[in-house]
């Protein structure tokens, strides 16, 4: 099943090291800004309709 | 890959450069050098004491023999380092990335037996706190460790929000001649002659100032209020070594306490009100994470309390969730609680310390 990462700008470094970690320079996944632990829901709402473009692009391999 | 060539012939700086460091100087290891601590052993150098699979990466004991030589530590210190690994793998927590985590945690090694006299452990006054090359340098190997082999970097694979001291060293001897209890290592079914690690990933080192009683149950309630306090509940239930000073284990054993006594009073009360927790925000967990939530989150319930007492709240799972030894100068009635991420009901993970081949 193909899936897509999401990590928030605060863990970018982080999730660059990971992926030449694993061997894979370059990984791409979704970006959205820190923090998200404590936003509302309707918050969370509009996060998630701000990422889907950009999850289908990844997932569609289209740049 | 490449690097380039050092412009200074200065070993320490080169490690510097190199980023071979946490930041302090590091003492650089030959190929003799390490050798030295490779005999200590009777394991072989490219046997892994813990792997990190979610970063393909390992430690393996020579590694692990770099590392410590280039802390500080002697190489008769490295059969308490490997017991420290040993102990750390069957922790479990390091190889669950929280190493990697947020939070920021550290090691904290509690060593008990012979060694800690054969090799100058500290247990006594100061015993958190600088003079001691083994201490200092044993708990400063499991960092660097970290650092250089496994790349646990700062912003990098280590996000840390803002990490705590005890990730420089945290290594304690407990000190079981002022002790009037077993010591940690037979309580955990060592023999008083084996010498063991004890580690366990901790938060922070918080002071008891406790100087103002001798009853002992004001003490130890005085000691619950740190062990309970909201900012350590990230979860539902957290877990602590209280680490006693040879004054206030005494206060408690002349009236009649032990240690099995003590954990037990500290499950007991380390109860909170509801109120005292929505008061901060805390009310609630959510049913998701089981992370304390405000109860108008989203993903808020209301956990269960004592008995059904929906207002009282346990902040520990059982008594086993409380580690008690005795460490520090008998000189004062000061103690710590550590907060420590584990075990919860479990009992800690001990390592013996193999015989010195030497």
């Amino acid at each position: 099943m193909p899936a897509v990462a999401l990590c928030t700008d605060a863990f970018r470094m982080s999730a660059a090291a990971m992926a030449k970690a694993y061997g894979f320079p370059g990984f791409e996944y979704v970006v959205t800004a820190h923090p998200v632990a404590s936003l509302t829901v309707t918050e969370i709402q509009g996060r998630v309709e701000d990422m889907v473009p950009r999850v289908l692009e990844i997932v569609g391999g289209q740049r | 890959m490449t690097h380039p060539v050092s412009a200074t012939l200065d070993p320490v700086e080169y490690c510097f450069e190199r980023g071979w460091t946490d930041g302090l100087p590091v003492v650089p290891c030959s190929g003799a050098y390490l050798e030295e601590f490779l005999a200590r052993t009777d394991r072989e150098a490219d046997e892994v004491v813990l792997a990190m699979p979610q970063l393909n990466r390992s430690i393996t004991v020579r590694l692990a023999a770099i590392n410590a030589a280039m802390a500080g530590c002697r190489p008769d210190y490295f059969p308490v380092v490997l017991a420290a690994w040993d102990s750390l793998r069957q922790e479990g927590y390091a190889r669950k990335g929280i190493w990697q985590s947020t939070t920021g945690t550290a090691a904290l090694l509690v060593v008990n037996g012979p060694v800690r006299d054969r090799i100058g452990l500290n247990s006594r006054g100061n015993v958190f706190g600088p003079g001691f090359r083994a201490n200092a340098t044993i708990g400063r190997a499991v960092r660097l460790t970290a650092l250089n082999a496994l790349g646990l970097r700062p912003g990098e694979l280590d996000q840390a929000t803002q990490g705590t001291p005890a990730k420089y060293t945290c290594c304690i001897a407990e000190n079981q001649e002022a002790s009037p209890w077993q010591a940690l290592h037979a309580e955990l079914g060592c023999s008083a002659a084996d010498s063991a690690v004890t580690a366990m990933t901790v938060r922070s080192v918080l002071h008891i100032e406790g100087r103002h009683t001798s009853v002992a149950e004001q003490l130890l309630r005085d000691i619950v209020d740190t062990v309970s306090r909201t900012g350590a509940l990230l979860h539902e239930t957290i877990s602590s070594c209280v680490v006693l000073s040879p004054e206030h284990a005494h206060l408690l054993a002349a009236s009649g306490w032990d240690k099995r006594d003590i954990r037990e009073f500290v499950f007991e009360e380390s109860v909170r009100s509801r109120a005292s927790l929505d008061r901060v925000g805390k009310g609630a967990v959510s049913r998701k994470t089981r992370w304390r939530v405000p109860i108008d989150h989203p993903d808020a319930v209301i956990d269960e309390g004592v008995d059904g007492d929906r207002d009282a709240l346990r902040v520990l799972t059982s008594p086993d969730a409380v580690v008690v030894l005795v460490a520090g100068a008998p000189n004062a009635g000061v103690s710590s609680v550590v907060e420590t991420f584990g075990p919860r009901g479990s009992r800690p993970p001990i390592a013996r310390v193999e015989e010195d081949r030497r």
